[in-house]
């Protein structure tokens, strides 16, 4: 399952391997880090979930169930903020989803659920301000406001 | 029902029709980074409350203009404006106008402060409008102009930014994060140190080229009113010293700090202020994650017409320059020595 990121309602950039991302749309704005942030790069990469998942097997520590639906649970919540573009249909294969057992002989690192950091302390900035009463031609009447 | 074209026409025309009826017409030609902007201004009264807060940057009017700005208001011309061609599910926000803009023409009405702004990008001409000049609000005359300012200065090469900055010498640092976190406070406590330059307590201009300038554009500063007493030496330029029980303390900095004022400053790094709760100031490393953090949000989400291109472009901004955490202490006499002796050490 390729997953797209909702290119047009958000901007993000990589900095120091953590992802901060802005949805333009709503005013939230994001973090991820560690995990979260080796997901989001994978994919950008175009890396299918499956791959993705695959992709964690081998590289964390951890029961394949136990990160096969960290993942998921993952998904759902980029798709919740929508930081990506997922269809109804995907949403409901999400839980469907298969992988295949692996077999590594690498050093693995510790697992830990990937999170989304989220900040809503700007989101008042794209509300709308009131209209005003308004005169015969539709223009606000001028009223002094404090800011 | 009318074109973004024909619309901005429109209200330019009736800008012709009100410099005519009041014989006032003026012009102002600033120099803002290293673009020479001109300000036509129908009547007196409107230049009475836009130009204070950016005639620190009037320049030689034989300059030649790359942006054109014609400003007129209805009550104090006598012309009135053409009846609005939208409806009210139009409005969105940061002041966009659904229907009203295109690639060229950018129409933002902010309803706080209820301003018009056409901005026309292939001709570099633009036209504001409110209903009253003597109704334009206190912030609109402290950061007037940011529906037209900032997306051209955007497409012109800057990056205009939600952030303060004060320097010694030619070095300064920005001061970046959403409004309360300290900005306005920190920079006038510097201004009360004599080597401390000011440039802005709330927007300015970035330049990036090898060196990244910030560069003046507004010379105003605004703190909550219950402040007023520790800037007592502020008082001379205080513009709304009436309206204090509803408004915040303006201050106009020009003339009468004229000397404190620095076009541009080379940045030297970012910091960004958080109240630490301890007697002490300090400035301790950050990351470069938390500076864009701390400015890109604030910034694209407050200033019409921002989006994807000012994210990319602060990102690259804030990976030019080293960006330090500025832990506010209590003890707010000794925040300007702080900012000086790290300054210092970074010159």
């Amino acid at each position: 399952m390729k997953i797209k990121i909702n290119e047009q309602d958000i901007s993000y950039d990589i900095i120091d391997d953590e992802v901060i991302i802005i949805n333009l749309v709503k005013g939230y704005y994001y973090s991820l880090q560690n995990i979260a942030a080796e997901i989001w790069n994978e994919i950008v990469n175009g890396t299918t979930l499956e791959e993705i998942i695959e992709i964690f097997l081998e590289r964390y520590d951890g029961s394949k169930e136990e990160i096969t639906k960290s993942l998921i649970d993952f998904v759902y919540k980029l798709a919740d903020e929508e930081l990506i573009n997922i269809s109804n249909e995907q949403l409901s294969n999400l839980s469907k989803i298969e992988s295949k057992a692996i077999q590594s002989t690498q050093k693995k690192k510790p697992f830990c659920v990937p999170t989304i950091e989220k900040y809503t302390d700007l989101e008042e900035l794209l509300l709308l301000d009131p209209i005003h009463e308004v005169d015969e031609s539709g223009w606000p009447k001028q009223s002094l406001n404090t800011k | 029902m009318l074109s973004p074209e024909e619309f901005f026409d429109e209200v330019y025309r009736r800008y012709l029709l009100a410099k005519e009826s009041t014989k006032e017409e003026h012009i102002v030609k600033l120099k803002i980074g290293n673009k020479i902007i001109s300000l036509h201004f129908a009547s007196i009264k409107l230049s009475s409350v836009i130009l204070p807060a950016v005639k620190h940057l009037e320049c030689d009017f034989s300059f030649k203009s790359e942006f054109n700005i014609y400003l007129w208001d209805s009550i104090s011309t006598g012309i009135p404006m053409i009846k609005r061609p939208w409806e009210n599910e139009a409005f969105m926000p940061k002041g966009a106008i659904k229907g009203f803009s295109n690639d060229t023409i950018k129409t933002v009405f902010q309803a706080d402060r209820n301003a018009l702004s056409l901005l026309d990008l292939k001709n570099n001409i633009a036209v504001y409008w409110v209903k009253d000049a003597e109704a334009v609000p206190y912030f609109e005359t402290g950061a007037p102009l940011l529906g037209i300012l900032p997306q051209w200065l955007l497409v012109n090469g800057y990056i205009f930014i939600h952030g303060a900055a004060v320097g010694i010498e030619n070095y300064g640092v920005l001061i970046v994060g959403s409004g309360g976190s300290g900005k306005s406070t920190t920079v006038l406590r510097c201004l009360k140190k004599e080597s401390f330059k000011y440039v802005a307590d709330d927007y300015c201009l970035v330049e990036m080229n090898n060196n990244l300038k910030v560069h003046s554009i507004y010379n105003s500063a605004k703190v909550d009113s219950e402040l007023i007493d520790e800037f007592s030496f502020l008082k001379n330029t205080l513009y709304n010293s009436e309206r204090l029980k509803k408004e915040k303390a303006l201050f106009i900095l020009f003339p009468s700090f004229r000397n404190r004022l620095a076009k541009f400053l080379y940045v030297k790094a970012i910091l960004i202020p958080c109240i630490s709760g301890e007697k002490v100031t300090k400035i301790i490393s950050a990351s470069t994650s938390d500076a864009l953090k701390a400015l890109a949000p604030s910034t694209i989400l407050q200033i019409p017409g921002f989006g994807k291109e000012s994210f990319f472009k602060i990102s690259n901004l804030v990976k030019k320059v080293p960006a330090y955490s500025l832990k506010l202490g209590t003890n707010s006499d000794e925040i300007s020595e702080v900012i000086y002796k790290f300054l210092k050490e970074l010159t």
